[in-house]
């Protein structure tokens, strides 16, 4: 979680793309240069020091670094104050004070999973949320707040000839609740009846895992989808975007080829094996009705994302429960990649390359316990 | 400072050594010149020739071996044969050595009668680089604490200090905001005595260096080597040389009759043997037929397979060999069920879940142990699903056995958010 920051609405979670300039490590070792082959990122420890800069407004776009790590203290006053002021600032930045900004973006929670918001606007408006039409409610009965219309108990139209509706921007639990993290959205329980929408009690964040988390939103799924939000990506849930997902269509070959392709293997008939190429079509999985589904189509960060017309996705996720669930079967796995799309990697006639690239492939997201962790798997 | 620092051996011309993919010999048509007639008559020539003396495809009396119950493993002691095999197809490992059969040559260089360098030679010699580079990095690096303890120590007894403590000052400030210019160079100054020590200490490892040690005179050695190392051949492998290529005779270690009749008793063999004990009933899920169908697979499509179980898996997956290239995939074989027989017959429930474990499946954790050993060696892991069939009656044809086997293999690798955003 990103500590608050005068500039925190600027950015979607993602780093900022300022190169890094930054402390290198806490010794001043001279450093041969070191083989790639020793050289593991995932073995580097960050420096904490870069939280005060991220405190400080005018220094607020730079990038964590890493370096050298020191294996034991050496005695110096170098390594020592350096250790002290990385402390210091991780302290500094730990006793900050969340507090939601002072007018900021308002939602009511809609009684079972989700969540209305007031005014939409913001940042976060172009990937989150959705539009829905409502039926607006009388005018008479809450004449006083009309450009707050309460949805939570929408009163029925008395004329129903005359439909008015309203266009009112609904949240997805996962949505809500990343954003209240976040920081970026004030929810508040529905107000008592007679009372205006939105002044009920402010939710807090243990009131919103209680809330939002249930049948609908599991524990595991929303710790990817805020994994995912906070790395940056746009994420759509996968039931509400299949529209999105590219249909392959055949590029009419070469006869002759195809005529040589089939004699060879008529010819050559080595062990038998599953043809990728057979199935191209994209569906539910019916084969299996124990398949892993797709949960997320996710996008890559890049300018001129539409909310409404988002685009074939980058990566497809499935959330799968570590502790429920043993490694899929063929089958399963067959069901689960049947959902992406089907990309014939095309003129590959390297041995290496017609491994390495897929037909189809997905992005399994295991959650074991609350921890995370993500592969890709493809058929070639 | 860089790795290798000495003279590289001139390697062997690995292009030429291994030409063949595989041990037969195949007679490729001329190509065809259309300003030089006379092509064509080599064309014509090299067509007619297998109707009037048709050229050996396979070596003339097969390569022979033996079959040793005790390492459940194929041995070929014939220096002829080794050779051909590992050249060609890179098929076994010697029983003395890593892969490639060297021992002989490893041995005669290590009596100074000047053999090839062997690569076990070559490994040894980068791991003591390689530690020579580590040692030397922790050197200068206790000498740059060493050098500022000692800045730290004037500084605090307050002797010429003002100017070394801003400097200090400096280089804090610089590594907190963030600039990388670091503070003077460390190596600028230099403790003679130690370095006179460092020297006389690197002579002295060389004088115990076995490599630039004096070779031992002529005289002390035994010409006469025996080579004591023998080929050895997995199961799978044994079988595709049989089977699939038809280049080798395997000798069963006592018995009346030197090599068994037909492929489908050294299927029997090898099934047989593929679990221990050895075992005369014979199921659908018998683990050689399930290696032994991936090995086949892969084999078919133009991979050089070997045995994976240096990094923890079944196969490793080669492009044209091993003295070309690392191997890209690891290969993990799981037998995959389909067949309704295996969820509705009792008997084969009952084998099912024999195989499958209790929880019906490898596990996550499993996945992961695998996968993280791949990710650290820069391997792909390639899990290759051999769906079963139901038990059948026994039949001869192995080629009948084997094609109700059906292979399919998915690709798996670690997928990071924070590298994958670009």
């Amino acid at each position: 979680m990103p500590p608050p920051s005068s500039e925190a609405g600027d950015d979607d979670g993602s780093p900022p793309p300022s190169p890094a300039l930054s402390p290198r490590g806490t010794s001043s070792t001279p450093s041969l240069p070191a083989p790639s082959a020793d050289v593991d990122l995932t073995d580097e420890v960050q420096d904490f020091r870069f939280l005060t800069s991220l405190i400080d407004s005018e220094t607020a776009q730079k990038l964590p670094s890493r370096g050298t790590k020191d294996f034991e203290p050496h005695g110096t006053r170098a390594q020592d104050a350096a250790l002290a002021a990385s402390r210091a600032a991780m302290h500094a930045a730990l006793s900050l004070a969340r507090v939601h900004p002072r007018g900021g973006q308002r939602a009511e929670w809609d009684g079972k999973d989700g969540a209305w918001v007031d005014k939409p606007g913001g940042f976060w408006v172009r990937s989150v949320g959705r539009v829905v039409r409502v039926p607006i409610a009388d005018s008479d009965s809450d004449s006083d707040s009309e450009d707050q219309p309460s949805d939570t108990m929408p009163t029925k139209p008395k004329s129903p000839r005359k439909p008015k509706t309203e266009a009112r921007t609904h949240l997805h639990p996962e949505e809500a609740l990343w954003l209240l993290e976040r920081g970026s959205l004030d929810i508040h329980w529905p107000p008592a009846p007679g009372e205006a929408p939105f002044t009920g009690l402010p939710m807090s964040l243990q009131g919103g895992y209680a809330a939002f988390l249930g049948e609908v939103l599991s524990l595991e799924v929303f710790t990817v989808y805020q994994y995912l939000k906070r790395a940056g990506y746009t994420v759509l849930r996968a039931g509400e975007n299949e529209g999105s997902v590219p249909v392959y269509k055949a590029a009419a070959g070469n006869p002759l080829s195809v005529l040589f392709a089939r004699l060879w293997t008529a010819l050559f008939a080595p062990q038998p094996a599953h043809d990728p190429t057979t199935n191209t079509s994209i569906g539910p999985a019916p084969t299996d009705p124990t398949a892993p589904r797709v949960t997320y189509h996710v996008y890559k960060p890049l300018p001129g994302f539409k909310k409404t017309s988002p685009g074939p996705p980058d990566f497809y996720v499935s959330v799968i429960n570590a502790r429920e669930s043993c490694f899929p079967s063929e089958r399963q796995l067959d069901g689960l990649l049947a959902q992406t799309p089907y990309h014939p990697p095309t003129g590959v006639t390297n041995l290496y390359l017609r491994l390495k690239k897929g037909y189809r492939d997905v992005v399994l997201a295991v959650v074991d316990q609350g921890v995370a962790w993500s592969m890709a798997i493809w058929t070639s | 400072m860089s790795y290798g620092t000495g003279t590289r051996n001139r390697r062997p011309n690995y292009a030429q050594l291994h030409a063949r993919p595989l041990p037969l010999i195949t007679t490729p048509l001329p190509a065809f010149i259309p300003h030089n007639p006379l092509s064509l008559i080599r064309i014509l020539h090299a067509l007619l020739l297998p109707y009037i003396a048709p050229p050996p495809s396979h070596p003339a009396p097969r390569y022979q071996a033996y079959f040793s119950p005790a390492t459940r493993s194929v041995h070929v002691t014939d220096p002829a044969a080794v050779r051909a095999l590992w050249e060609s197809g890179f098929f076994g490992k010697g029983s003395l050595s890593r892969s490639e059969p060297t021992w002989l040559e490893g041995e005669k260089r290590r009596r100074g009668l000047g053999a090839e360098v062997t690569s076990e030679e070559v490994t040894a010699k980068r791991r003591r680089e390689r530690v020579e580079f580590k040692r030397e990095r922790a050197r200068l690096e206790r000498e740059a604490v060493e050098e500022q303890l000692r800045k730290e120590k004037i500084a605090a007894n307050g002797g010429a200090v003002d100017e070394l403590v801003e400097k200090v000052a400096a280089l804090e400030v610089t590594e907190v905001n963030g600039s990388a210019q670091a503070g003077e160079s460390p190596e600028t100054v230099e403790d003679p005595v130690e370095v006179v020590v460092e020297a006389s200490d690197l002579k002295a490892e060389a004088a115990a260096d076995p490599e630039t040690a004096p070779a031992p005179s002529v005289q002390d050695v035994d010409i006469h080597l025996v080579n004591q190392e023998h080929l050895q051949l997995s199961l799978e492998e044994a079988f595709f040389l049989t089977y699939a290529l038809g280049v080798l005779d395997v000798q069963l270690p006592s018995s009346s009759s030197p090599t068994l009749p037909t492929n489908a008793s050294y299927l029997h063999l090898f099934r047989t043997h593929s679990r221990f004990p050895p075992s005369a009933t014979l199921t659908p899920t018998d683990p050689f037929l399930l290696r032994y169908a991936v090995y086949h697979h892969f084999r078919a499509l133009g991979w050089v397979v070997r045995d994976g179980v240096k990094f923890a898996s079944d196969f490793l997956l080669y492009e044209r060999g091993p003295v070309f290239k690392h191997a890209a995939f690891a290969v993990m074989v799981l037998p995959s069920f389909t067949h309704e027989y295996w969820f509705e017959d009792p008997l084969g429930v009952k084998e099912r879940r024999r195989v499958e474990g209790e929880r019906g499946g490898r596990d996550w954790v499993w996945l992961h142990c695998v996968n993280r050993v791949q990710t650290a060696v820069v391997k792909t892991l390639v899990i290759a699903y051999v769906d079963v069939p139901p038990p059948g009656e026994e039949v001869d044809d192995v080629g009948d056995v084997l094609g109700r086997y059906k292979v399919r293999e998915f690709c798996l690798s670690r997928w990071s958010p924070n590298r994958n955003r670009g």
